[in-house]
């Protein structure tokens, strides 16, 4: 069983790690890199910006690898490491986000729904699924910085509510409260932009590139 | 996945989305966004960024292992730098009878009597204060007293740095730490 191999657990990883080999290094980076970066990435809306907070992310998590505990879910300690670099650096520098109607996905980039069987799908459900994956993402780029935060930390970083209180310092209570209200913004923003309520390609305007 | 089943899949959870949030069902709403959200595709990062990070990694972990060696240095040098200031003060020692004790102890029994006089006169105590900084000036230039100030000034300019290196890194090593 090689290290890359996926049935490896992310304690494994970790001990592996920790004992200093650096393939272990490798097939973590391998297995968060995207996560990590895409949760930067959105934000804080550049690319630049944004691969160099990740890398910054990865070297504070590998820098207290020691520190992990292993009954916790590392996706989730990684992606605390990576909004707290974020946060920090947007308090530091106080960075202005790049223009929220600027999408920054790559084009070519489909939705994730049809990972199982990618080429059975028509290619007008394809560039469909697409239209709404970018929509959501500007939708998601269009939200104040607070509901963007815990709409991120929840939905993309899978955090619990408790979680994400814990991360951004927000009360339990305006946590669920902004996440409730980033969702009704969204579905108005999606709205705004031409996805009605009951979705698909037959009722919904779908939006110019 | 078919393609008619995957269709449905998307439109699915974007349907039960936005009918939970239609009937404020906050569960139903959280549940059926988060699969869509979890469908959105993910961000590759450039090219080489896994590369870079393992490189930056590497230098860290290199730095770790040899800031022991550094201050195992910077130790040697303190320990060198005591044993130069022990050698000094025994050269000093040594030297003071060559350099005539006793005149010294005179000069600073009658520098105690100039000192009153020059609270009386308030003039004559300057004259005692060169007669005291040549004497001083006699003990430095003898020149194993010079080579030994020498050589310890620069072991301990030496340390010096070093510790502030040291110093300088523990500082820049800032980590964002999960509450």
């Amino acid at each position: 069983m090689g290290i890359f191999d996926s049935t490896i657990t992310d304690a494994d990883l970790v001990a592996e790690a920790l004992a200093g080999s650096e393939r272990a290094f490798a097939a973590l980076l391998r297995r968060f890199e995207r996560p990590v970066y895409t949760l930067v990435l959105r934000m804080v809306r550049d690319r630049s910006l944004a691969e160099d907070l990740s890398q910054e992310a990865f070297l504070k998590a590998f820098d207290r690898l020691a520190s992990f505990d292993p009954e916790r879910k590392l996706s989730s300690w990684l992606f605390k490491i990576a909004h707290n670099t974020v946060i920090d650096h947007l308090r530091r520098r106080e960075v202005e986000t790049s223009s929220l109607d600027e999408p920054f996905g790559d084009e070519s980039d489909g939705p994730a729904w049809t990972i199982e069987d990618p080429s059975a799908e028509t290619p007008e459900a394809a560039a469909e699924r697409a239209d709404l994956s970018r929509a959501l993402t500007r939708a998601v780029g269009r939200l104040r910085p607070e509901y963007r935060q815990v709409v991120l930390l929840r939905y993309q970083a899978g955090l619990e509510y408790a979680e994400i209180a814990d991360a951004t310092g927000f009360p339990l209570g305006t946590v669920k409260t902004y996440i409730h209200r980033a969702r009704k913004e969204l579905a108005g923003l999606l709205s705004e932009s031409g996805w009605e309520p009951t979705g698909g390609a037959e009722t919904s305007r779908r939006e110019a590139p | 996945m078919s393609q008619r089943r995957s269709d449905e899949l998307y439109r699915a959870f974007y349907r039960s989305w936005r009918a939970a949030e239609r009937e404020a069902d906050e569960s139903g709403a959280d549940a059926a966004f988060a699969a869509l959200f979890g469908g959105l595709p993910l961000e590759a990062p450039p090219k080489g960024f896994a590369a870079r990070v393992l490189a930056a990694t590497r230098d860290r972990r290199g730095e770790a292992l040899s800031q022991p060696a550094a201050g195992r240095l910077a130790a040697a040098l303190l320990a060198l730098m005591s044993l130069g200031t022990f050698l000094l003060a025994s050269l000093v020692v040594s030297s003071l009878p060559r350099l005539d004790f006793g005149a010294g102890v005179r000069v600073f029994a009658r520098g105690l009597g100039l000192t009153w006089e020059w609270i009386a006169s308030g003039l004559a105590f300057w004259e005692r204060l060169a007669d005291w900084s040549a004497l001083v000036a006699r003990l430095v230039v003898v020149p194993a007293v010079g080579a030994s100030l020498l050589a310890s000034a620069l072991a301990a300019a030496v340390a010096f740095v070093l510790l502030r290196r040291l110093l300088a890194e523990q500082g820049n090593l800032t980590y964002a730490e999960p509450h």
